[in-house]
């Protein structure tokens, strides 16, 4: 009874006193807790800041890719069109350090570091024929970034977070000549694939008054192209297939407004192209179309601009006086294709057809002059990066 | 004397006990109390941040989907249904194929685009607040950014 007399005494305040420590406890455990949950936000919104960094600094060094792949006298290009399998290109950010700014907030900076990895290349089209063209063939890049957040306390820095984005695209190499085992097929200023009765000559005429001259040519209409031998076959090395019209307009292949017809590889249009009034050519490319309407001049933009015409099913009408800089190809498996000029024509290329009909010409003089840009089968490559992305990686440290 | 005796002093709580627990208890009442007052409002911010944050990233997401041609090339100032440069209610409704959390219409959403170039790359910087309509104004501006490159 002693006893627990002895233990009530001041039992209420040793309990109350229990009950402040844990609860203090678990205040102390609340209170951290809580910093922590602070803490983790700031980590979490840096986290994604890197990641939009990296993921700037990967779309800047992919629009940096296509952008200089489409200009030969880019180190880029060159990268592309010679490098085995493995071999790194490193390239600089500069925009991504300079927009970056927007993205940190005081006490941080960044750090970019961004390359290109040639992962494949086949000179084999995907059903096992070879590519004729030395370079040509298909392959995938991958774009590699990786970007460093640091943290500065003082003088001293620290890596707050890294992230790194590694994407995989397909690339093609074209050439726009159209090569075979021995280089360009393309290299006379007017091919007839099969009516040959115009004979050897530089000047052929038809019953009416039309007359066709040939200017630079080597052995003017001896055939160079194989009746067999179906031009750019290669479906696998068209950049762009089954493009409308409109489509062609909508990525600007064919800039109405600007006049330019911009070009990079082989893109398909399943409609018919008419091209009205003059046009500047930047680039390299083949259109390939069912037919064209040619009612204006074709200008080249720069000396290194190379543009062929490609009708696969009908025929290539030209309504112009005016020059018309592109080589033009009329043909298709049934012998069909043909050019016919309803005014004076003045081409700076050549001409590809099955049939040359001239007695549907107008009654005028008409010349072609040889673009030796066509012999040259070398200068004709052209890179083309496919814009979806196959395969991505992303690797993040704290 | 016989009803004051030692021992029954002894077994009982003197006021003082009494009252030093009664004013611990009291403190530690209203810990507890604010303890669970500020988890629920942490709690509650955390839910409204992570919608204000869903609600933003939404727009990112939709213009990075745009592309640089898309957006640079809009003619007014509206674009795929986001009104630029003011604050917008967000709607919950699902007629422009996103479907939002029920308690999105508590919020407001300013989108501003600006143009940028470097070096021959050219992007558009796309920054997106967020902020309540002032029913939880422990919240503050929520703000996501992201660079669309013209590729």
């Amino acid at each position: 009874m002693k006893q627990n007399k002895k233990f009530k005494k001041g039992s209420a305040l040793l309990i109350t006193m229990l009950v402040a420590v844990s609860v203090g406890t678990i205040a102390v455990s609340y209170f951290r807790y809580s910093r922590i949950t602070a803490k983790n936000q700031i980590r979490t919104i840096n986290k994604d800041l890197i990641r939009e960094i990296a993921q700037m600094a990967s779309d800047e060094i992919f629009a940096r890719t296509c952008k200089d792949a489409v200009d030969i006298k880019s180190k880029i290009f060159w990268f592309l069109k010679g490098s085995a399998p493995g071999t790194v290109y490193r390239i600089d950010t500069p925009f991504t350090k300079e927009n970056s700014k927007h993205f940190l907030s005081e006490g941080y900076s960044c750090e970019v570091a961004g390359r290109i990895r040639i992962v494949r290349f086949r000179k084999t089209a995907p059903n096992n024929s070879k590519y004729f063209g030395a370079y040509e063939g298909h392959g995938i890049i991958a774009i590699e970034t990786k970007a460093l957040l640091y943290r500065h306390t003082g003088e001293k820095r620290s890596v707050a977070f890294s992230h790194e984005i590694e994407s995989h695209f397909d690339y093609f190499l074209v050439s726009t000549v159209c090569m075979s085992e021995k280089g360009s097929m393309m290299t006379n200023p007017l091919v007839i694939r099969k009516d040959r009765e115009a004979g050897n000559t530089n000047v052929i005429k038809s019953d009416n008054a039309a007359v066709l001259t040939l200017h630079n040519g080597m052995n003017s209409i001896q055939p160079v192209i194989p009746d067999s031998y179906v031009l750019y076959d290669k479906y696998s090395l068209w950049s762009k297939r089954n493009l409308s019209i409109e489509d062609l307009y909508k990525y600007e292949i064919i800039d109405r407004k600007a006049k330019t017809i911009n070009l990079n590889g082989i893109v398909h249009c399943k409609d018919s192209v008419t091209l009205e009034g003059d046009y500047k050519v930047a680039g390299q490319g083949v259109i390939i179309a069912d037919s064209f309407n040619i009612n204006g001049a074709i200008e080249k933009s720069d000396n290194t601009s190379l543009c062929v015409l490609y009708a696969n099913k009908g025929k290539i009408v030209t309504n112009t006086e005016k020059e018309i800089n592109a080589a033009l190809i009329a043909s298709n498996r049934n012998f069909t294709g043909t050019v016919e000029a309803l005014k004076a024509l003045k081409i700076n290329g050549l001409m590809v057809v099955d049939t040359l009909d001239l007695n549907a010409w107008a009654e005028k003089d008409h010349e072609i002059y040889y673009d030796m840009a066509f012999k040259d089968g070398e200068k004709a490559n052209r890179a083309v990066i496919s814009k979806w992305v196959t395969y991505r990686r992303t690797n993040e440290k704290i | 004397m016989k009803r004051f005796n030692n021992k029954r002093l002894k077994s009982g709580f003197s006021l003082i006990e009494a009252l030093i627990g009664i004013l611990i208890i009291g403190v530690v009442g209203i810990s507890v109390f604010m303890l669970i007052s500020t988890s629920n409002r942490t709690n509650l911010a955390d839910y409204y941040r992570m919608t204000g944050e869903s609600i933003a990233k939404e727009a990112i997401e939709v213009f990075q989907c745009l592309g640089y041609e898309e957006i640079s090339g809009r003619k007014n100032t509206t674009l795929a249904g986001y009104a630029l440069d003011v604050w917008q209610p967000v709607e919950v409704s699902i007629k422009d194929g996103i479907k939002r959390s029920e308690n999105s219409s508590a919020f407001l959403r300013k989108i501003v685009l600006e143009p940028v170039e470097n070096d021959g790359i050219m992007g558009v910087l796309v920054e997106v607040e967020v902020k309540s309509k002032g029913f939880f104004s422990g919240l503050g501006k929520i703000e996501a950014k992201t660079m669309v490159i013209k590729k």
